[in-house]
């Protein structure tokens, strides 16, 4: 599914910036979040957002293990939290959530000052909660997918194929595939894929848009972070918004480009273990209604939140540090390009 | 904006307002020596104009005036700031200052000649280049006038100076609608040769990679002067200076070139250009349109959105009915993060002229942009009856349809576009949206939309 095909590859794409940089700490009272190891005597615990994922409750929802997630086929009646279960959303948003805001707000290596530096990484990660990604998208499943339309979801995920999938979507999202990843991506070079298998996963990317969106996704955080920054600037100083969002617009041809290379080579992984004939029924899958269907409302819901989340989680940033106390890396915004 | 014509006119003003054997440097160490005196301000104002602080040069140049008003230096430093800034009031009266102060000066006579180009005076233009040619020594007069083109011709090459002078007259003569005295002047000082093919030399530069925008524009230019009957190269000079501003000697070579030329064809495409692009029966003054230059560049090169905004309302106060300024207004809103606020500009500049194909385009872009598909389709499909060779309007009505499930729709389109980009373009231009189709072809519709690029294809059809 796209949704679950976006977040494979934005968690690979975005974890690899900063994964194994991150530091956690407790300082007295306080949990300290660090690009830089904390000093001499303190032990440093593991980034946060690779914990277990509460449940939590939304509206009438209540969002946890499904039952039906155990069992075998099943022909009951679907819910969206089993299909949200059994494609492995949930399992992935917590390495989403965590790559999307450390991949792309946490500042990097000499920007700011180790507690400064903490500062920032702590709110990131207060805001990019997975709940938050996972309420929103349950939420618009629920409010928008037809009954029929769920069903026909749920026999997909529910079947021994779409378990496989979402076996090795959810696998390969771990921050643990990644030197796999990337030794298989550096073995394309050598032994590209097929024409066939390369075909099916062009096609996998043409009917969940994935590496378009993952580029949204990506655009999405750094207009966020672009505007926040411009807003808390000194007014004599300040660049105009509009220009901000010309310039973040302006990378999306090169970023597309980028990010659908890495997309493919990403995909090829992940479904590497599968036949051809198997990916094959997945991408028809995609792109059937249903399919379809699931892609669009949980990739409106996910880039809303992600979009609302950035925009707070900025905001926040440049309240707490404001721009004064970022190194000048940032890039210099001149006038605007010729219409 | 390249130089060319408005080069010229900039030159000149430098030239007056700046020693050019004077580097920066030196100018520094003059002021140092000379205080907060006058010269000294001028010197500063000078230097600032050199490092591109432009807001900075005419308010030291106002303080130079102010401080001395009988200093003929310091009032044409005024004037020719003010004139650059688009502050032609003022400078206007620096001028006339100026004069008063040195009314036989040819330095002050040349920056009013340039001046009152700008605004539209030609005959006061041309009267005052005709008065420095009365100072000169009536030998040199005579010859200047009556020599044969073969002895002018070196004698402007000797001096670029006087080559300059030569080629204001001209364009001045052009601009007043004077064509035929232009090209008389041209080739009585040997600047164009008959029996010269001027037109296939500049198709042969816009064609090769070694020749530079302004070599192209110079070499259309000489083909217009040389070659009466050239309506293509005509045409094309016409369309190069619409897109930098140029509104009326863009109009009169248009008009020109869709005279001339004897294709039927091509006569109704004069037409409609001059109806769709060059505002049709509503012409542009010429303080405007001048207006409207100097705000691009303190938009554009500047980044001096409060002093352009001023300027693009007041080109509005003169010219209500030019369309160009209303899309420079959307942009500044653009700018501010205002999109209803750039809306409701293009929507002005449609009310003032419905048939402005770019305010079209623009609006109709805007709205995809907003992903509001219906008002969108319904603006870039005006946009490309208006214009059907518009392969960004194209591109964009296309996705319009797309977004809107009318795969149809979007296939009409987009095979319309793509014939037409490898036909004038070759595939390079339209690379992403042919990828896009071969996909959709193939596998039927996808979940991303259309790509839209906005290639800059055909000159005269670009700019704003």
């Amino acid at each position: 599914m796209k949704n679950v095909v976006v977040l494979v590859v934005l968690v690979a794409l975005a974890a690899p910036a900063h994964a194994g940089e991150i530091y956690r700490w407790v300082e007295g009272s306080t949990v300290v979040y660090s690009d830089r190891p904390p000093q001499d005597g303190v032990v440093a615990t593991e980034m946060p957002g690779r914990e277990p994922l509460p449940a939590v409750t939304a509206g009438a929802a209540t969002i946890g293990p499904s039952s039906s997630a155990e069992n075998g086929v099943s022909t009951a009646p679907a819910t969206v939290n089993e299909v949200l279960e059994l494609s492995g959303a949930r399992a992935q948003l917590a390495g989403l959530a965590a790559s999307l805001g450390s991949g792309y707000l946490l500042p990097r290596r000499h920007q700011l000052d180790a507690r400064d530096g903490a500062r920032v990484a702590g709110i990131i990660a207060q805001h990019f909660a997975p709940e938050r990604f996972y309420v929103a998208i349950h939420d618009e499943m629920g409010r928008r997918v037809e009954r029929e339309q769920l069903d026909a979801m749920a026999a997909w995920f529910r079947s021994p194929l779409g378990r496989r999938v979402s076996e090795l979507e959810v696998a390969a999202s771990k921050p643990e595939a990644a030197p796999a990843a990337v030794a298989f991506a550096e073995r394309l070079k050598s032994s590209p894929a097929s024409p066939a298998r390369l075909e099916l996963v062009q096609r996998l990317d043409w009917v969940t848009g994935t590496s378009t969106d993952t580029a949204e996704l990506a655009l999405v955080i750094a207009r966020s972070g672009a505007r926040a920054s411009a807003t808390a600037t000194a007014a004599d100083r300040r660049i105009r918004i509009g220009l901000v969002e010309r310039r973040v617009e302006e990378m999306r041809g090169e970023m597309g480009t980028m990010m659908s290379s890495m997309a493919l080579a990403h995909m090829l992984y992940v479904y590497s273990p599968l036949t051809d004939a198997e990916l094959n029924a997945y991408v028809d899958f995609l792109a059937s209604p249903a399919g379809r269907t699931y892609n669009r409302i949980s990739h409106v819901a996910l880039l809303r939140t992600v979009r609302d989340t950035a925009d707070r989680t900025a905001t926040e940033i440049m309240r707490a540090v404001p721009p004064p106390r970022w190194a000048a890396t940032t890039q210099k915004i001149s006038g605007p390009p010729a219409p | 904006m390249k130089s060319r014509m408005k080069g010229r006119i900039i030159a000149a003003i430098v030239v007056a307002l700046v020693a050019l054997s004077a580097s920066t440097s030196v100018a520094q160490r003059r002021v140092a020596a000379l205080g907060d005196s006058p010269a000294a301000l001028v010197e500063r104002a000078r230097a600032a104009y050199n490092q591109g602080r432009y807001q900075d040069a005419l308010e030291t140049a106002r303080r130079a005036a102010e401080a001395a008003p009988r200093s003929l230096p310091a009032q044409l430093a005024r004037g020719g700031m003010a004139e650059f800034m688009g502050e032609f009031d003022e400078a206007s009266q620096a001028y006339a200052r100026a004069q008063s102060l040195a009314p036989d000066d040819n330095t002050t006579r040349y920056r009013l000649a340039l001046f009152s180009t700008r605004v539209g005076d030609y005959d006061r233009a041309l009267r005052e280049l005709d008065a420095i040619l009365a100072t000169q020594p009536r030998a040199a007069q005579l010859f200047f006038r009556f020599a044969p083109p073969f002895l002018q011709k070196p004698l402007l090459q000797q001096s670029p100076a006087l080559e300059q002078f030569v080629q204001l007259q001209i364009d001045i003569m052009m601009e007043k609608g004077d064509l035929a005295g232009a090209r008389r002047l041209a080739r009585g000082h040997g600047i164009v040769e008959p029996g010269r093919d001027y037109c296939t030399e500049a198709n042969a530069k816009k064609r090769g990679k070694g020749s530079s925008d302004d070599d192209v524009f110079k070499a259309f230019r000489l083909a217009a002067l040389g070659q009466p009957d050239s309506a293509d190269c005509i045409w094309w000079y016409g369309q190069w200076l619409t897109d930098e501003g140029y509104m009326r000697l863009g109009r009169l070579m248009v008009e020109e070139g869709t005279r001339v030329t004897p294709i039927p064809a091509n006569k109704e495409s004069g037409h409609r250009f001059m109806r769709i692009r060059l505002g049709g029966e509503r012409p542009v003054a010429k303080r405007a349109e001048s207006l409207f230059m100097i705000a691009k560049q303190r938009y554009l090169r500047d980044g001096d959105a409060d002093g352009a905004a001023r300027l693009f309302d007041e080109i509005l106060r003169l010219s209500p009915a030019f369309a160009r300024p209303y899309s420079y207004k959307a942009r500044l809103a653009l700018d501010d993060g205002d999109r209803e606020a750039a809306q409701r500009w293009l929507q002005r500049g449609i009310e003032a002229d419905s048939e402005s194909w770019r305010t079209w385009h623009n609006l109709g872009r805007l709205l995809l942009e907003a992903e509001r598909w219906e008002d969108a389709e319904r603006a870039l499909a005006r946009t490309i009856e208006l214009f059907p060779d518009d392969l960004g309007g194209r591109f964009a009505l296309a996705r319009a349809l797309y977004a809107r499930s009318d795969f149809e729709g979007y296939r009409t389109q987009i095979e319309l576009a793509l014939r037409f980009a490898r036909a004038c373009c070759g595939p390079d231009v339209a690379k992403a949206p042919a990828d896009f189709f071969m996909k959709f072809q193939r596998w039927g519709p996808g979940a991303a939309l259309p790509p839209t690029p906005d290639p800059r294809t055909i000159l005269g059809w670009n700019q704003d």
